[in-house]
Formats: C-alpha cells, structure tokens, sequence
C-alpha cells in the first residue's frame, strides 16, 4: 500500500483532476490569445492576418509603456515599502501579549477580506480635496502645504491609489509573516537570549534567515498582485486623469474592451504571462537561494 | 499486478468523478427552448417528455425575456419601478429580469462586454457610441417592418425622432424625449442673493463672479466628470457652441479638424474653467452622484448638468437656470443650444434573442413607459405619444420655452463619434479637466484616431 502512495504516477493521478480543470481553464485559453494576437480581432470578427503588426504596435506604444512603468512604481510602493512594514508588524505582534496579539491579527486582516468596491469607495472618500479626511487632517497639523488633489492631480493619483492597494494588504502580508514566525522552534529564541541577543540582533540573525522561504512566498505574490493591478485603478481614477494612473491591464482592458482591439489586447496579455513568469522565476532563483531547515 | 489494477480503478474513479462534474448541469438545458416547444417547464416542473398535453402547458409558459436598462438618475429609477409595476396589465404572459445598470461608464462596460460575448439581453438601453460596435456585429435587429407593421411608428409625432443610422435602418425604439434634453447651467439663487451677485452674462463675468464664491468659501460650479464624463460629453461642446455654433456643425460632418483654432480656443476655455477654479479642485474625479449633492447641499453655487436630472434638480428649493454666459458677442446664447437624440438611441432587439416578436413588443413597452414616466417625472416633453399628464413645473416650462426659442440647434457631437474616438475623445477631455492638459495638446493626441474616424472606421 505504502508503495503505492509513493510512487509517482499515483501522485500523478491525485493531482489530476487539478492539472486537467487547470489546462483547461487556464492554460488552454492562452492558445487562442496567441492566434488572436497576429489578427485584426474586433472582439467578434477575425478581419485580417496582420502578422506582428500589433507586436510593433503595443511595443511602440507610449501609453503601454507608460502602463507598464506605472505598474513598476505600484511594485515598487506597494511591495518594497510595504512588506518592511508588514514584516516589522509582524515582529512587533509577536512581542504583543495573547490578547492584543489576537485583537490586531484580526482587525489588521479585515481590509484583506472586504470587496475592493468598500476600500476604494472609503479612500477616494479620504482623498477628496476640499472635504477629505486626508486633506482636512494636513491642514489641522498645520501641513497645508502638503494638501494635494491626490486623485486628480497626474502626479498623485497613481500614487494615492498604490497606497490605497498597500493598504489593503498590509494585514494579510503581516499574518503570513506572523504565521512564518511563530513557526520557528522556540529554542532559537532561548539560545539567543543566553547568549544575551537581544530585539534587533535575535531578529536579524535568526528569525530572517529562517524566514526567508515566507519572505520568497510573500514576494512573489505580492509583485504579481501589483503587477495585475486593476480594479483599484478603475475605481478610484479610472485609469485617469486621462491615462495617468494605468496599469498594463487597465491599457489592456481599454484596448480590448473600449477600442475593440482584441489582437492588441491579445499581445499585451501575453507580454503580461511573460513578464509574471519571468518575473516570478527571477524571484524563485535570486531570493534565498539557500534552503535552511530546522 | 495489484498496484497496476488500483492505478487502474483509481484512474476510473476520477475520470467519473470529472464526468460527474461536467455534466451536472446537463437538466438546465431547456433554458434555451424556443417558444411553444418549451422544455424549461419540464425540467422546472419535473415532467418529461411523458407528459400527455404538452402543447397546452407550452401555452401557459411566460415568455422569459431580458431587459437591460441604463438608470443613472432618479427619474430613470422610477420609470424601471413604473415598467415593473404595469407589466402584468401591458404584456400579461410576460416574465422579464430587469437588468438595471447604474452608472454611464458601467453601462458602457456592460453593452461592451455582452456585445463581445454575445449575451446581449433580448432588449437592452443603447446610444451613442458603445451601439457602433452592436450594430456592426449585426447583434441588434432591424426595427422598422416591425414598428410600421403593428403602427407603432404612427405614436411618434414628428417622424424625425426616427431618423434611422446611415444605413438606413432603425436600430433603437427611440424614447422620444431624448431631443429635448439640453446642456443647462443651474443655479442656487439664494447663495448669488446672499453675496449681492448677478448673473454672470458673459465668460468674464462668470470668472469675476467665480472669484468672489470662491473667497466666500463657495464652490462656484460643478459638473460630473468621472462616471459621466461632463466635459467631454456637453462641456466642451458647448464651449465650442457658445464662440460659433458652425464649428460644431462642421466638425460633426468632419469638415473641420480638432486642430482648428475655434475648437482649441473652446478646449482652453474648458482647462481655464478648472485654473481659475470656477470648477473645483479635483473636478475630473467627481462622481455624478457627489457632483448632484454639491449642488443640493448649496456647497456649489452653479451645476453643468443635462436637463433628464430637472425634475431631481428642482426639488432643490431656490433653483434657477441661466442662459450659457456668451463668450461670442456675435453670438447670442439664446439662440444656441445642444440637443441630445442620436440615431441608434433608444430599446434595442438582440439578433440572438429567441422570441424576437415578443422582444419588439417589450422594447414599445419600454419604450412608451419611458415617454410616460420622463413626462409625468420628469417633466419632460416627448415625441413618443402617451397619456401622461403634461404637470410641468414652472422651471421645467421656461426650460422649454427657451429651448423651442433657439434657432440652431447643435447635434450631441460626441455620441456621433464611433467607439476607438469617443474612448480617445472622453479620455483626453477628461486631462482637460486636470488643468494642466491644454486644448492644443488634445489636437494633437486627437489626430492619429480622428483620421481613422474620418476613413469610416467605427
């Protein structure tokens, strides 16, 4: 029996119904995306072969490359500035009593969980120039000359929505965090501390290097989730003003859906799986590249 | 050979299993049986093809339609509760899911979206520039042998409400009012009491008196902008209308360009609105919704709006309306105005509908109760005859009245634009509003699609 369980093909054929329904779900369609991309596609009529033309068009496109360089400035908001924090939080709960522990880990999870129509109505809400909380609060403080239009000003609003994002998912990358470190085994933490390590060193040298493996997972999904970043973009600036605040599948959605340029839609998605892949590979093979078991 | 039959029943096992999965929703298929073979009410009912009287069951089956509606205001909310409610009395045997859609861009987003999926209702809202697309891909029916045969056609009073595309053919079951909706600038007449001001007369007057709500704390005009592009949609328009109504009318036909010095000097005039803060700060992110209740709550003093949100405006106690404030001597505001109706505007059939004839019959109904309801609501005079009361408030008759006065009147230049323009078109109008996008830049970004629209390619 025990042979059976470890052999391959029984492996195989348990994750089975998941390979199938995903091939057919979600590697198939990929296929006809690639067809389309070298078609004059209107959304419902094939209207000539154009070879590379929309390859050329989407890569001598101002406004993709814009997209493109907007969704790095969300990366680079949302994931290098918020998983510091979030892996910060995350230490500090751990220090926290049961109680409290238990009352942050929960609230600080909810944003996480509520419909992206909630947060976005909520912050275009704190963002609002004249009567915003945001706004109202800068010049209370006497920092009025920090006050902006943050959602219809070019410069501010895909900023202000990158923070509306960070937000949201700071809590959840703290619990991932948290769960990462309350599996290491304590006796680390008791060694440590007789050796007289104390907050900072007992976390630099053994609580990161041991939580690198959550720190790779928590990456990756987090610069895949910027970088499909769309909803919050819709709702809050819809993309604007003008195209200011797009992410590559905003321009996406607007090529496709607003234009009926399937094909170009087409080449952008699939320039988007190649990015995430590569993107998610260089993660794989750059961050902890040494396993550490304990 | 033990583990090899284990593989085997295993491999058996899930493969049921997927079969299973597959095919569980295989009884839902009488959904999509056509009318008077109905085989939904068997598998609702429970019954098979064993049942003795099958053609008098079909009998007693309701048609099930779809109707999708646009209702972004108050009026609209009413007339789709008045559709529901007379449903049973109009078009007994009917059972319709009302789809209704909030928001001009949702709307939009959703007509798109069914369009390109080919789930289009049986009779959904169309207009402007998202029915291009519909009619091209030949998912709405031709109306016109249906409305001429059953003489819906003769309830229109003047035949120009149905003027058909340019094709030829009639797409939409027009609503009849559309026409007279107009671009209006309303007023709070206590907050230009309570600061001594009249009525801005002309451009500067309005920046002059813009100033001066503005240092009482006053918000001096609003207009919607990110669900319901303003700017772009009458804004701009009127601009242009106001310096010299011909440059709307030739660049509708495409006689002129957007690079002309009329059309940017009127895109300017739009950025100059936002930097002397006659508009508010952020205006390019105010939802129609928060633009209406600036207004109601008398934190604006001035609303750009359509005149369909009238009968919602005027509840709002001291409210009043102005002439556009002239920006051309030569030309006189009151005898300028932009109309609203568009060929392609109105209910529109599915092609893909399975009760085609039942679905025209919905898109009158529709249709009617929607010339009944902005009548009797919303005040509003219809070319689609019904027997509403005519109970027009005094300021819905003096908008009247000044809109019978004009001599020219201005077609809805951005709801004839086709698709890949009016995308361009409401996004670079909305950079407008950000008041650091200048009219000439907008000639510029406007070019490369503006000549794809003048080759024909809607």
């Amino acid at each position: 029996m025990s042979s059976f369980y470890n052999n391959r093909l029984a492996l195989f054929l348990f994750s089975a119904p998941t390979l199938i329904l995903f091939t057919l779900f979600v590697v198939y369609p990929l296929f006809p995306q690639i067809r389309i991309s070298f078609f004059d596609h209107d959304g419902i009529n094939y209207n000539g072969f154009v070879g590379l033309d929309n390859y050329r068009d989407v890569l001598h496109s101002s406004e993709f490359w814009h997209s493109a360089y907007n969704n790095v400035k969300i990366v680079l908001i949302s994931t290098f500035v918020g998983l510091p924090i979030s892996l910060l939080l995350a230490l500090v709960l751990d220090r926290m009593s049961p109680g409290i522990r238990r009352y942050f880990r929960m609230t600080s999870f909810m944003p996480a969980v509520l419909s992206v129509t909630v947060i976005a109505q909520m912050w275009i809400a704190m963002f609002e120039p004249r009567f915003g909380a945001l706004n109202q609060a800068l010049s209370t403080v006497g920092l009025g000359d920090l006050k902006r239009i943050w959602l219809g000003d070019p410069e501010t609003a895909l900023p202000s929505v990158a923070f509306a994002f960070l937000w949201q998912y700071i809590g959840l990358n703290m619990v991932l965090f948290y769960t990462g470190i309350k599996s290491i085994p304590k006796t680390y933490y008791e060694a440590a501390l007789i050796d007289g390590a104390g907050f900072f060193q007992t976390n630099v040298r053994i609580v990161l290097p041991l939580l690198q493996e959550v720190v790779k997972f928590v990456l990756v999904i987090s610069v895949i989730g910027c970088l499909r970043q769309f909803e919050h973009v819709k709702m809050m600036t819809n993309g604007g003003p003008g195209s200011a605040s797009r992410t590559v599948i905003y321009e996406l959605y607007y090529r496709a859906f607003n234009m009926y340029e399937f094909g170009v839609g087409s080449v952008i998605a699939i320039l988007f799986v190649v990015a995430c892949l590569l993107i998610t590979f260089m993660i794989n093979n750059l961050v902890a590249r040494e396993k550490m078991e304990f | 050979m033990r583990n090899r039959t284990k593989w085997i029943g295993l491999l058996a096992l899930v493969f049921l299993l997927l079969m299973q999965v597959a095919c569980g929703n295989g009884k839902s298929g009488g959904n999509n049986a056509e009318p008077g073979k109905s085989s939904t009410g068997q598998s609702e009912t429970g019954k098979s093809e064993a049942s003795e009287e099958p053609s008098q069951e079909t009998k007693q089956e309701p048609v099930k339609l779809k109707l999708m509606m646009h209702v972004a205001d108050d009026t609209r909310k009413a007339i789709a509760q008045m559709m529901k409610d007379r449903l049973a009395e109009k078009l007994p045997g009917y059972e319709v899911e009302f789809e209704l859609v909030g928001t001009a861009t949702d709307w939009e987003n959703k007509l798109r979206t069914y369009n390109v999926t080919g789930d289009l209702p049986d009779v959904f809202y169309m207009a402007g520039a998202p029915s291009f697309p519909i009619i091209k891909a030949g998912n709405v029916i031709d109306l016109t042998s249906y409305i001429q045969e059953d003489g819906f056609a003769k309830k229109y009073s003047d035949p120009a409400v149905l003027a058909p595309a340019s094709d030829g053919k009639m797409y939409a079951m027009p609503e009849g009012f559309d026409f007279y909706f107009n671009p209006r600038l309303f007023y709070n007449k206590d907050i230009f009491e309570k600061y001594g001001l009249d009525i801005p007369k002309t451009y500067d007057e309005l920046l002059a008196v813009s100033k001066t709500l503005n240092d009482k704390g006053v918000i001096p005009m609003v207009v919607p902008a990110k669900d319901f592009n303003g700017a772009g949609l009458f804004l701009n328009i009127v601009m242009m209308m106001l310096d010299n109504p011909q440059t709307v009318l030739d660049l509708n036909d495409h006689k002129i360009d957007w690079s002309d010095p009329k059309v940017i000097a009127a895109l300017n005039r739009v950025k100059q609105l936002v930097n002397e803060k006659v508009l508010p700060e952020g205006v390019v992110n105010l939802d129609y919704g928060a633009a209406a209740n600036l207004f109601a709550t008398k934190k604006a003093a001035m609303y750009a709006a359509m005149t369909w949100d009238l009968s919602s405006i005027e509840k709002t106690p001291d409210v009043d309306f102005m002439l556009w404030p002239q920006v051309n001597p030569a030309v006189d505001p009151n005898s300028v105005t932009m109309y609203w109706g568009a060929p392609n505007s109105g209910y529109a059939v599915s092609s893909k509908s399975k009760h085609i004839a039942e679905a025209v019959k919905l898109a009158e109904y529709a249709a009617e109760i929607s010339s009944f309801g902005f009548t009797e609501i919303g005040k509003s005079p219809s070319a689609l005859k019904t027997d509403a009361k005519m109970d027009m408030s005094d300021l819905a008759k003096r908008n009247l009245e000044q809109f019978d006065q004009t001599t020219i009147k201005v077609p809805p230049l951005a709801l004839n634009l086709g698709s890949k323009m009016f995308s361009e078109y409401l996004k670079l109008s909305s950079s407008l509003l950000t008041g650091q996008y200048t009219g000439e830049q907008f000639a510029k970004d406007i070019a490369k699609p503006w000549e794809e629209e003048k080759k024909g390619s809607k």
